[in-house]
């Protein structure tokens, strides 16, 4: 088979190794397509050829960072591709963070150009510059589209051709500016952008700012001891039942649960609702995801002197920026009315 | 996963045991796996207490 050599790194599910119990798999090489590659070597053709996959469990490889990017840079070396591919991730968040990983390693140390794909609200999309990263919908449906694009741009990459610009070439922007002549001078292309906006049309800036806009840290709390604490999980913790109906994922609310006289969550009072980790061990124990046990024993010691008497609770995965920041303040507004000293906000 | 904790911009971040028992280690015999808790717990406290200006990660020194 004639054509560029091919990387593709995947996660251990789109490998068809398993689920969440496989997700604390070390890196692993498989000789040729497998899995989803096979797609992926479909969509290359004659032009590329997949000569190995890369796996690694989305646990593993958020968890041991360095040692699995050494175990993937040595295999790079090894195999040295024309292009590593990543993913596509949609909006898994450690698969997409891992894609970003990988790739960054990839070009930054080895000088392989990388191409992954991915949600653009999913954390990996803004890890790294050096990583070409196509925008993707939230769900495997799309998976057809972003493995077309992922070989297209990939087959650019490993053949040294030079990527247009992003709204050209379909990938995130990742601020990198290349000198070059417009057709219009800048304050007249500033003006008509000025003119479309007072007139309520559309127009597209040249320049986004991307990232996560800062917040101000809150002051220290003073004296522990004569402080309320909240507490917070992201781990989806509800009664047994789900009686608000917290959905597993792509959460917009979030529910209020009384902790008033409970020294601990324990298994038959209390589930797990979350689609985004291996749920098994903190539905033994839901403490895990929010230590409710420990605080009572510091509160006991004087530590804190009390717990607000009810905890915040949604499920952490997939959740859009605007509904979280929007959760957040919510929560952050109930508790400074009650006078709350500070939050503890576990999260899976 | 503290990097990407930081990264969204949370001021005060403490790493936890693992994604699927964050404070606590089961693999432990009880009075170790609590101790663990305690420990973060205890960094969390800390933290609070703390004054910062950006994202700032801290250790609590397990695993």
């Amino acid at each position: 088979m004639s054509g560029i050599i091919v990387v593709h790194y995947l996660n251990q599910f789109f490998a068809g190794i398993g689920g969440e119990e496989a997700a604390n798999l070390p890196i692993q090489v498989h000789e040729g397509p497998t899995g989803a590659s096979r797609l992926l070597q479909n969509h290359l053709g004659e032009q590329g050829r997949v000569v190995a996959t890369l796996i690694g469990g989305d646990n593993y490889v958020n968890e041991h960072q360095d040692e699995a990017l050494d175990a993937v840079r040595k295999i790079l070396r090894e195999l040295s591709p024309a292009v590593l591919i990543a993913g596509p991730a949609f909006d898994a968040g450690r698969y997409g963070v891992a894609c970003a990983l990988v790739g960054h390693a990839a070009t930054r140390d080895l000088g392989i150009p990388s191409v992954t794909a991915m949600f653009p609200e999913n954390p990996g999309a803004t890890l790294t510059r050096d990583v070409v990263v196509v925008p993707t919908s939230d769900s495997p449906r799309d998976m057809g589209r972003a493995v077309t694009e992922l070989a297209r741009l990939a087959l650019k990459l490993g053949t040294g051709e030079v990527l247009g610009p992003a709204s050209v070439d379909g990938y995130l922007p990742r601020g990198i500016r290349k000198p070059g002549v417009r057709e219009k001078p800048g304050y007249e292309r500033a003006l008509e952008m000025l003119r479309a906006k007072l007139a309520g049309e559309s127009f597209a800036s040249e320049m986004k700012v991307v990232g996560y806009e800062p917040v101000a840290a809150a002051l220290p709390v003073k004296h522990l001891k004569d402080a309320t604490l909240a507490l917070i999980t992201t781990g989806g913790i509800v009664p047994k039942g789900n009686p608000d109906r917290l959905v597993r994922g792509g959460a917009k609310e979030w529910y209020r649960y009384s902790i008033e006289g409970l020294d601990r969550l324990d298994a038959t009072h209390w589930d797990c609702v979350h689609r985004g980790f291996y749920i098994e061990i903190v539905k033994e124990s839901p403490n895990y995801v929010l230590p409710l046990d420990v605080l009572r024993q510091l509160e006991g010691r004087g530590d804190v002197k009390s717990l607000y008497p009810w905890f915040f609770s949604t499920s952490g995965v997939g959740t859009a920026v605007l509904d979280a920041r929007r959760m957040g303040e919510q929560m952050g507004s109930e508790l400074r009315e009650a006078r709350v000293d500070g939050a503890l906000l576990v999260a899976t | 996963m503290p990097a990407l904790a930081l990264n969204v911009g949370a001021n005060r971040v403490i790493k936890g045991s693992r994604i699927e028992h964050v404070c606590g280690n089961p693999a432990l015999p009880p009075e170790q796996d609590r101790a663990v808790g305690v420990q973060i717990v205890q960094t969390a406290l800390r933290a609070l207490a703390t004054a910062v200006a950006e994202p700032t990660l801290f250790d609590a020194g397990v695993g």
